[in-house]
This record gives C-alpha cells, sequence and structure tokens, in this order.
C-alpha cells in the first residue's frame, strides 16, 4: 500500500486539522483549471519531458488533480482518487520528495491499483506547501521505467511555490 | 532483486489478480451514511449541519437513497467551508473515481 511508509499513521497525517485547514483555502469552488495554472503544468511537463504532470490537493482521503497534463480516462473523468492510491499522499505523508524508478520492482507499488490501471512506471513529485502545511503535490509520470532522477526532483522543488501561488491567485489571494 | 523482495512481489501479483477483477479495484462506493459520518467528524458533531444540509437539498434526513447522496454532496461543496468542506470534496472524489471505474 502507498501510504504505508509514513511515519505517522497515514490517516493521522492526512488528518490534522491545521493540514486540513490549509488545503480548505486552495480547494477550487469552481470547475475546471485556471488558464495560468493549465500553462504553469503544461510547462513543467515540457520542461522535464514527461507525458504526464499534475497538481495535485490532498484532502482527507483523496487526492483531487487541481491541474494536469496528458491525463484523460477513468483518472480525467474522476478528477482525482483515492489516497491510499496516490503517490502524492505518500509524498505530503511524507512531508519530502518521492522518486520511484519502477512502480513494477517497488512491492510498494507493484499491487496499487493506479499503477495496475493507467500503467504508470516512473514517478518524481515534490510536495506543496502553504502556511507551513504540506497540502499537496507537484509531480511528473511515465509510463516507461527510470524516466525521472534527482535532477527532476530538483527542478519540480525549485517549481512547486509557483504552483502553490497559482493556486491562491484562483482562490482571489 | 532480494529473495524477500522477489516473495514480496510474488505475493503482491497473486493479490493483483484478486483486485483486477473487480472493477473498481476494491474502491467501495461512499453512501449517504458515510456522508453524514464524515460531516458530522469534520464538523465536530454538530448535528444541526446535517439537518441544513438535507434540507437545501430536499431530502430526508434519514435517507439511505444512493440518489440523494449527488445532491447533498453538491449543495455541502456549495454552502460549507474549511475542513468540512474538504471532507466532502474527498468523499466526492472517491465517488467519482468509483463511477468512473465502474462505468468505463
Amino acid at each position: 500500500m502507498v501510504l504505508g511508509s509514513c511515519s505517522d499513521t497515514p490517516v493521522d497525517a492526512l488528518t490534522r486539522p491545521e493540514r486540513l485547514e490549509a488545503v480548505a483555502r486552495l480547494l477550487p469552488r469552481t470547475a475546471g483549471t485556471p488558464a495560468a495554472l493549465q500553462q504553469f503544468i503544461d510547462h513543467v511537463a515540457g520542461v522535464l519531458g514527461a507525458p504526464c504532470a499534475g497538481v495535485s490537493l490532498i484532502l482527507a482521503n483523496a487526492g483531487v488533480l487541481t491541474a494536469t497534463h496528458g491525463v484523460g480516462g477513468w483518472l480525467a473523468d474522476a478528477g482525482g482518487m483515492p489516497a491510499e492510491w496516490a503517490p502524492c499522499a505518500t509524498v505530503v505523508c511524507r512531508d519530502a520528495p518521492l522518486l520511484v524508478a519502477d512502480t513494477h520492482d517497488d512491492p510498494a507499488h507493484i499491487a496499487n491499483p493506479l499503477v495496475m490501471i493507467t500503467g504508470v512506471r516512473s514517478y518524481a513529485g515534490v510536495p506543496l506547501h502553504l502556511v507551513g502545511q504540506a497540502v499537496g503535490s507537484l509531480c511528473v509520470l511515465s509510463g516507461l521505467p527510470g524516466a525521472f532522477t534527482e535532477a527532476h526532483l530538483d527542478v519540480l522543488v525549485a517549481l512547486a511555490p509557483r504552483a502553490v501561488e497559482l493556486m491562491r491567485d484562483a482562490m482571489g489571494g | 532483486m532480494s529473495p524477500l523482495l522477489a516473495y514480496r512481489k510474488g505475493l503482491m501479483l497473486s493479490m493483483t489478480t484478486d483486485i483486477a477483477s473487480d472493477h473498481a479495484y476494491g474502491l467501495v462506493r461512499p453512501l449517504v451514511a458515510d456522508l453524514h459520518a464524515c460531516i458530522i467528524d469534520a464538523c465536530g458533531g454538530d448535528p444541526q449541519l446535517w439537518s441544513q444540509l438535507c434540507e437545501a437539498a430536499h431530502v430526508c434526513p434519514d435517507t439511505d437513497d444512493q440518489a440523494a447522496l449527488a445532491e447533498l454532496v453538491a449543495v455541502a461543496l456549495r454552502t460549507t467551508t474549511g475542513p468540512v468542506r474538504v471532507a466532502v470534496a474527498s468523499l466526492n472524489i472517491r465517488l467519482q473515481a468509483h463511477t468512473a471505474l465502474t462505468t468505463r
């Protein structure tokens, strides 16, 4: 299970009141991705050469995709996924970057339905912070193993504050 | 790959077959009762909020009608704030994921 490696229990880490208060400040009130945020995530995918990229907010027990590049099918229809399937929830839970070189070589990920359904093999994600709380993740994904490295994480770390800024702008500051 | 990792991977692969036979991959569709519980929990136990939401959604507070769930979620997302709204949005994502997986 993806969340099994958190130091806190997953539920405790994700449902801390102060974290949920911070998440609420970024949770969109309208459907659709703001143009600036869409341009941003398209840029992230382009810079990192990733077929898929996303900005997620991790809620109490699910992750909502506030902006995506290259994501379609059931995941786009749902607009997110259960937290226990979301590598981004592990990023938030640990409040640390996560690099998965190959989901098929990782016992924590091989039976993850997200991996089984979408065929994702590589993942790199970094936490997004608001008022000191890990609220979500900026991530890239690929169907190929070994697509991302520590260098990709460094770029994501540098870009993460801009994602939060754009989400705050979309909420009216 | 270490023998332990190979064993765990083999175990996971055997589990994979069982989970994959379920179109929702083990994801349980939330019920009205789940929404009730998550709202009560997130608002600190205030029963008034649930009554107000049901009134606004024009559904009976004791309903277990799944058709009422979408309306209750829509009203709750429009009218609540803070952690209550986060809890409702969280349940809504799980509901939408279940629907998307089982109708594809």
